[in-house]
């Protein structure tokens, strides 16, 4: 009995393993590409056993006089800064939200969340004029503020229900010790929803590093992030250029997939929005 | 030193304190003890600086604290709810408020030491706090209250649910303390033994009044108060259903187990068919065979369940009035359970209630049987 049960189990585990790894196929098959010649890459059936080459890398890197490192640099700073802008100024919302209630919170927090609702399609072209009369178009800065403002009510809402999930006992306790409200803010209570923080820069930073639409239209070249050269650099007089792609799309995707193993502990713990935190 | 005016707190409808007024001059072990949602809490938040009042003043060395923030107020407080914070160390956690403080290093180190080792959780200073015991997480928590030097102190209820051998050995810990520091001590509880124990003074609190203060051998003689009378003591005071009756120009208090004559200074009740006869536990005697007690009051009850505690003995009697309890050495020879005895109360350790819980009167004596049958 106990060994048919542990066969059936053992076949559903293989079972699942065979859909997750059947979901992974095509990223493996692109990473795979990213270390092929040209010849190797589109031939039917696939090769997966191969001698390892550093062509295409070469070329991307070589490509355009070197644009790609412009592009890495733009995907870096920007989503780095709006990030950062975006989740410091959500903490102080999310902390003030929490702690001082002020009247219509919910609603405002619907407000900002229905944000997120409306597709990118529908404000870009609005968002476009207001960037031209500005004279933003094309500006980094500009382009950092937008992802922060974007980037921003899902940060407060992971943030705030962090924050509802600590005890105000906390804060209380430090303000009679003598402490100051931005002691209590960022000595006291930040160190208690680190994960949320934590789960707020990877969800922003997976939305901000993977956007193309707002950085292509308000962008310009000089600001192009990876995705908006990868869709730039697609094609070329010989057709799709798939050793491109394929070594752009590792270079774009391997360091967040990286990270995020090494946080996926936090990213579950952001999921629960903080609802299961004890207090101790 | 502290002295609260006409201080009122509403949570809607509901007033949680209700004109509270007190005023303590000099450095003291003050006890504040009421009832669970007595507002004994809200009462020191207030203090702190936490809540803010709806009506009244907070007033402290003499300024008006009302609206002054509570990191201006300059107090140490043990907060109810342990508040330790997780990510911290247990160390950081007591050295917090002298970091705060801008304590130099080598003063925190021995302060805490002093107060770890006062509480003994010196071998969980490396510890976080959810490696500890429930028990030695509300000490680091007293710790953190006791590290500071401060001239005013409050604590609430911040022994409860510590285990009795601690509890004990920290009631006389916060009593040398207190008189070592020389500070004022206000101290929140619902423990009638705490109380006791450990206080100066008593202000007794019952739904968000005061209903009576003064020294604990006051209040525990004759309080003021029905609630103090019947709370403030282990086991519980009895308390029977009693009336107010005249006899020969004095009044007579009745009930289904004896009547007692009262003093001349008693007054007459407003409703003097609704008063209490409240008598304590170790008042009641059980009387020696054939011994004979002139105008003493004595009543039959049934010994029903006896409780050991140690050197004395709890006992269950059950009388026409309902269960009365009596409190006995080991050493005094009691009839086995379920037997009819004779026991004895003085009368002047029956204090009478009237129905809203005033002070009425002390007994006097025990009436003349031809008095009674009248």
């Amino acid at each position: 009995m106990i060994g048919r049960r542990r066969i059936a189990s053992a076949l559903a585990s293989l079972g699942l393993w065979a859909v997750c790894a059947a979901f992974f196929m095509p990223v493996f098959w692109i990473f795979l590409a990213a270390f092929k010649t040209r010849a190797q890459i589109l031939t039917i059936p696939p090769i997966w056993v191969f001698h390892p080459s550093l062509e295409g890398l070469r070329f991307m890197v070589e490509r355009q006089a070197g644009a790609f490192w412009q592009y890495l640099l733009n995907s870096v700073m920007i989503s780095a800064l709006a990030v950062t802008i975006a989740v410091f100024v959500a903490y102080l919302a999310a902390f003030s939200l929490s702690r001082f209630k002020p009247a219509a919170t919910d609603f405002m927090m619907f407000l900002l969340l229905s944000i997120r609702m409306v597709p990118g399609a529908a404000v870009v072209l609005p968002l476009f004029m207001m960037y031209r009369s500005l004279g933003w178009i094309g500006s980094r800065w500009a382009i950092v503020l937008f992802y922060a403002m974007f980037s921003l009510p899902f940060s407060l809402w992971i943030l705030k229900g962090f924050l509802d999930g600590v005890s105000r006992r906390f804060d209380e306790a430090a303000m009679v010790d003598g402490a100051s409200r931005f002691h209590v803010m960022f000595r006291v209570v930040l160190p208690q929803v680190k994960p949320g923080v934590v789960a707020a820069l990877i969800f922003n930073m997976i939305f901000v590093w993977n956007e193309f639409l707002f950085d292509f239209i308000l962008g310009g070249e000089r600001v192009a992030t990876i995705p908006v050269a990868l869709a730039a650099g697609l094609y070329t007089s010989q057709g799709t250029d798939w050793q491109y792609i394929a070594s752009l799309t590792l270079v774009y995707t391997a360091p967040l997939m990286v990270a995020i193993f090494f946080v996926q502990r936090h990213l579950l713990l952001g999921m629960t929005f903080g609802t299961v935190r004890g207090e101790v | 030193m502290l002295e609260l005016k006409g201080l009122t707190r509403r949570f809607g409808a509901r007033a949680a304190l209700e004109a509270v007024n007190l005023a303590i001059a000099e450095p003291r072990f003050n006890v504040v003890f009421g009832g669970p949602g007595s507002g004994k809490s809200l009462l020191l938040r207030l203090i702190a600086g936490l809540e803010r009042p709806d009506e009244g003043a907070v007033w402290l060395h003499g300024s008006d604290v009302t609206s002054t923030a509570p990191q201006a107020r300059r107090l140490a407080y043990v907060p109810q709810s342990f508040a330790l914070y997780p990510h911290l160390k247990v160390f950081e956690n007591i050295a917090h408020p002298l970091r705060l403080a801008g304590s130099p290093a080598a003063e925190i180190k021995q302060a805490v030491a002093r107060v770890a080792s006062t509480l003994q959780i010196s071998s969980v200073l490396g510890h976080y706090p959810d490696q500890i015991s429930g028990g030695q997480r509300q000490r680091v928590a007293i710790a953190r209250g006791l590290v500071r030097q401060a001239d005013i102190y409050l604590l609430d209820d911040p022994l409860a649910g510590l285990d009795y051998k601690i509890r004990e050995a920290l009631l006389d810990e916060l009593r040398d303390l207190q008189e070592r520091l020389k500070a004022l001590f206000v101290y929140a509880t619902s423990n009638p033994l705490e109380t006791l124990a450990l206080a100066d003074y008593v202000h007794v609190l019952v739904d968000g009044r005061i209903v009576d203060a003064g020294p604990p051998e006051q209040l525990s003689g004759a309080p003021k108060a029905l609630w103090t009378r019947l709370n403030l003591g282990y086991p519980l005071t009895n308390s029977l259903a009693s009336r107010l009756t005249s006899a020969d120009g004095r009044l007579l208090c009745e009930n289904d187990l004896f009547a007692v004559c009262m003093e001349e200074a008693c007054t007459a009740a407003v409703d003097a068919d609704r008063v209490f006869a409240t008598f304590r536990p170790e008042d009641v005697r059980a009387v020696p065979p054939n011994e004979i007690g002139e105008r003493l009051i004595d009543f039959q009850a049934e010994v029903g369940f006896v409780e050991d505690i140690g050197g004395e003995r709890i006992l269950h009697l059950a009388t026409p009035a309902g269960e009365v309890l009596a409190i006995h050495g080991l050493d005094i020879q009691i009839a086995p359970p379920k037997t009819r005895e004779t026991f004895r109360l003085r009368p002047s350790d029956v204090l009478v209630y009237n129905s809203v819980g005033c002070f009425t009167g002390r007994g006097a004596s025990a009436p003349r049987r031809a008095a009674l049958d009248a």
